[in-house]
């Protein structure tokens, strides 16, 4: 196996809440880890809040970490100053949530997909790039002159994809790429990244709510609970068989388009815990359909099987007996 | 009875280079007790007419012909700025994406909710309990002490919920629910969902609900409205809608949800082609660069054809149903 090209040992991102008279702090990531290979599309899913930006933000070093490690082509960077970290972010670029409120209004789509030359000092043939770029994602050359209110949903994406790809980068970190876009629109941005990736060889991180988006595009996946990885494993074996009562509650809720369907699903109290007040034990404890006594008081084991990781007391799925 | 009765709506955008049909001809009803849902490709004006019903376009919009009916003749588009204010909020409420739109981040949630009530008539200790009442029924746990937290103390899905509780505190005859949704992991959205419902119920109010999780619309709404390029190219009841799609849009767009796709595939189904230039609007059918059953009659306008029930469809082809290919 290729060695990975991002690798993120136990980390911490702590954000302090409080005032000098009342000190308080959270956990926002409270220790994960994790690799990506390259050409390898890793998806974050969780429940909003869990912490899935605050972790992309602080693979690309926009959010200090305080405790870990996290190396990117072989490079610990986590220690990085802003200034070195600048060449790095030329080989590990980000897509923003919402990234059609990030392009600048008054910056034609030419002047954007070229941002990124400029921000790195990099001289290039301006109108060469433009029309790579553009064709690259899938627009015509004269959307160059276009401004952002003139590009639908979609297209606003395939910018946003283009300003990614500028620099040829070896990993792209896309945060919700297709939120609020329709489900055609939503399958050209994934085709199109996809395509990316094999063509590039591109490794990616995708976060999302959108289930079966994670099913159809990516290879492995960690589902996000409070901060921390509740469940990982190769995205086909987590669907089939959910160790983790979480996933399993996720994978069970997600609506089908079919109103005749009966839906079979383990339904969930909804009141999530607060990052202020983290759960004793096991912290899905409080909304676990399968939880028990020990699971209030005490931390829950790692589970191991086939290359799928869980942490509970009581796995979904027990070791087949070698 | 009809809650909101829109017909023939059309809004235009002046913009430099010209003006821009961002709605046409939009006709379809809300009727009392029921959620309509709808659905559409991103841009095709979904924002836009939630705007004109609220009074809301921005400033260089403005409503070109048609009506907006709302609760039996009141035509909204007559009405002057103060008039809508005072429907706002009361008649028609609102929630969003982001509850922190609806939630004032330095007051209390209880003060907050207490506030919305000003022109209820209740006491102050009336308006608390009603608070306190509706923030049980949104289930937020021990919500006597609740009311007296601060939004950024609630996670987001809760959040969610308060806005919901304070949209239908005042019983609106109508809820207008813009992707209210989709920033909850799946185990929250079916749970808002239901609530939802059965706030709806509750209430005997109407919502309009905006989403492109066809899964969410199929499990929450009564009656479906598809939306292409500024024009309701279909209409129904969900299962119409969805077991017997008759707009070629309609069927495409159903066939594009990955949900749909059992088999794992890295190649996502997608309508080829793009939505036309809104300030040069083709003559004949709005869908006819992108259809794959086009033909020459589609270079005049299809006029919107009754399959029954409610059903119906702008499309030339709607009352010849694709025809499954015989084995
Ligand atoms: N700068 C900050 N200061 C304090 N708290 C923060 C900050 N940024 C994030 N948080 C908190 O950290 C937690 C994780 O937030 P994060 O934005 O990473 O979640 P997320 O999983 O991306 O959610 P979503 O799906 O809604 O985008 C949340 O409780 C959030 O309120
Ligand atoms: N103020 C404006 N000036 C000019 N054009 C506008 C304006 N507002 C919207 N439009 C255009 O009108 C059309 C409809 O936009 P609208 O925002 O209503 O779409 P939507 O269905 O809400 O899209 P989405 O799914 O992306 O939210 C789009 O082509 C948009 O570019
Ligand atoms: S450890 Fe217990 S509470 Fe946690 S998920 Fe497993 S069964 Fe549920
Ligand atoms: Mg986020
Ligand atoms: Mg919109």
């Amino acid at each position: 196996m290729t060695d990975p090209i991002l690798t993120v040992r136990d980390v911490q991102v702590t954000f302090d809440l409080g005032s000098v008279f009342r000190p308080s702090e959270i956990l926002g990531v409270a220790g994960v880890s994790l690799e990506v290979r390259p050409g390898e599309t890793f998806a974050l899913v969780g429940e909003s809040g869990s912490g899935k930006t605050t972790l992309a933000r602080a693979i690309n070093g926009l959010q200090a970490i305080s405790e870990g490690e996290i190396a990117f082509e072989g490079r610990r960077i986590d220690t990085l100053s802003r200034k070195e970290m600048q060449p790095i972010r030329q080989r590990m670029s980000m897509m923003f949530q919402d990234p059609v409120g990030s392009l600048s209004p008054r910056m034609t789509v030419g002047d954007l997909v070229t941002e990124p030359f400029a921000i790195h000092g990099q001289q290039i043939d301006r109108r060469a790039e433009v029309e790579r770029l553009l064709s690259l994602v899938g627009l015509p050359a004269d959307f160059a002159t276009r401004f952002p209110h003139q590009l639908s949903g979609g297209q606003a994406r395939r910018v946003g994809v283009a300003r990614a790809i500028a620099l040829d980068p070896a990993l792209v970190i896309a945060d919700e790429p297709t939120a609020g876009l329709d489900v055609s629109v939503q399958g050209e941005v994934l085709n199109l990244l996809n395509d990316l990736r094999e063509r590039l060889g591109l490794a990616m991180v995708i976060i999302t709510h959108n289930l079966h988006v994670v099913h159809h595009v990516a290879d492995r996946m960690a589902v996000m609970y409070l901060g921390r990885f509740v469940e990982t494993g190769p995205t086909e074996a987590v669907f089939r068989a959910p160790i983790h009562p979480y996933t399993k509650a996720l994978i069970s809720a997600n609506p089908e388009p079919d109103p005749d369907r009966a839906h079979d699903r383990i339904s969930l109290p909804a009141e999530v815990p607060s990052l202020l007040a983290r759960p004793s034990g096991c912290e899905f404890h409080t909304r676990c359909p399968w939880a028990r006594d020990v699971c209030a008081t005490t931390l829950p084991p790692r589970v191991t099987i086939d290359g799928q990781t869980a942490t509970c007391h009581f796995p979904l799925r027990q070791e087949t007996a070698a | 009875m009809t809650v909101l009765s829109i017909s023939n709506l059309n809004v235009v955008f002046s913009t430099e280079d010209g003006p821009l049909h961002a709605l046409k001809d939009v006709s379809f009803d809300v009727p009392a007790n029921r959620i309509v849902g709808i659905v559409g490709e991103s841009g095709c004006g979904k924002s836009t007419l939630i705007n004109a019903i609220l009074g809301l376009l921005a400033d260089n919009g403005h409503i070109d012909g048609g009506a907006i009916r709302f609760e039996g003749d009141t035509d909204l588009t007559t009405l002057g700025p103060d008039a809508m204010r005072d429907l706002r909020g009361p008649r028609i409420a609102t929630v969003f994406q982001d509850p922190m739109g609806a939630l004032n981040p330095v007051l209390s949630v209880g003060a907050q909710m207490v506030n919305i009530q000003y022109r209820s008539g209740r006491s102050k200790a009336e308006k608390r309990a009603r608070a306190v009442e509706m923030l049980e029924q949104v289930r937020i746990p021990d919500a006597a002490a609740a009311i007296k937290r601060y939004p950024h103390e609630f996670s987001g899905g809760m959040k969610q919920r308060i806005a919901i509780a304070m949209a239908l505190m005042m019983e609106p005859a109508l809820l207008i629910a813009d992707e209210p949704t989709t920033a909850l992991d799946a185990t929250l959205e079916v749970a808002t969902i239901e609530m939802l419902k059965d706030l709806q119920q509750k209430i005997g109010c109407s919502i309009l609900f905006i989403s492109h999780h066809l899964g969410v619309i199929a499990e929450l709404c009564d009656d479906v409205v598809v939306m292409y390029a500024g024009e309701v190219v279909e209409r129904g009841t969900t299962r119409a809608i969805f077991n017997d799609p008759r707009h070629p849009y309609t069927a495409r767009l159903l066939e594009c949800d990955p949900a749909r796709q059992t088999e794992r595939t890295r190649n996502l189904p997608t309508i080829p082609g793009e939505i036309p230039d809104l300030r040069a609007r083709p003559p004949g059918c709005i869908f006819a660069n992108r259809c794959h059953r086009r033909e020459d009659v589609c270079a005049r306008p299809p006029p919107d054809i009754q399959i029954g029930g409610g059903h119906a469809a702008r499309c030339h082809l709607a009352d010849m149903p694709e025809m499954e290919v015989a084995p």
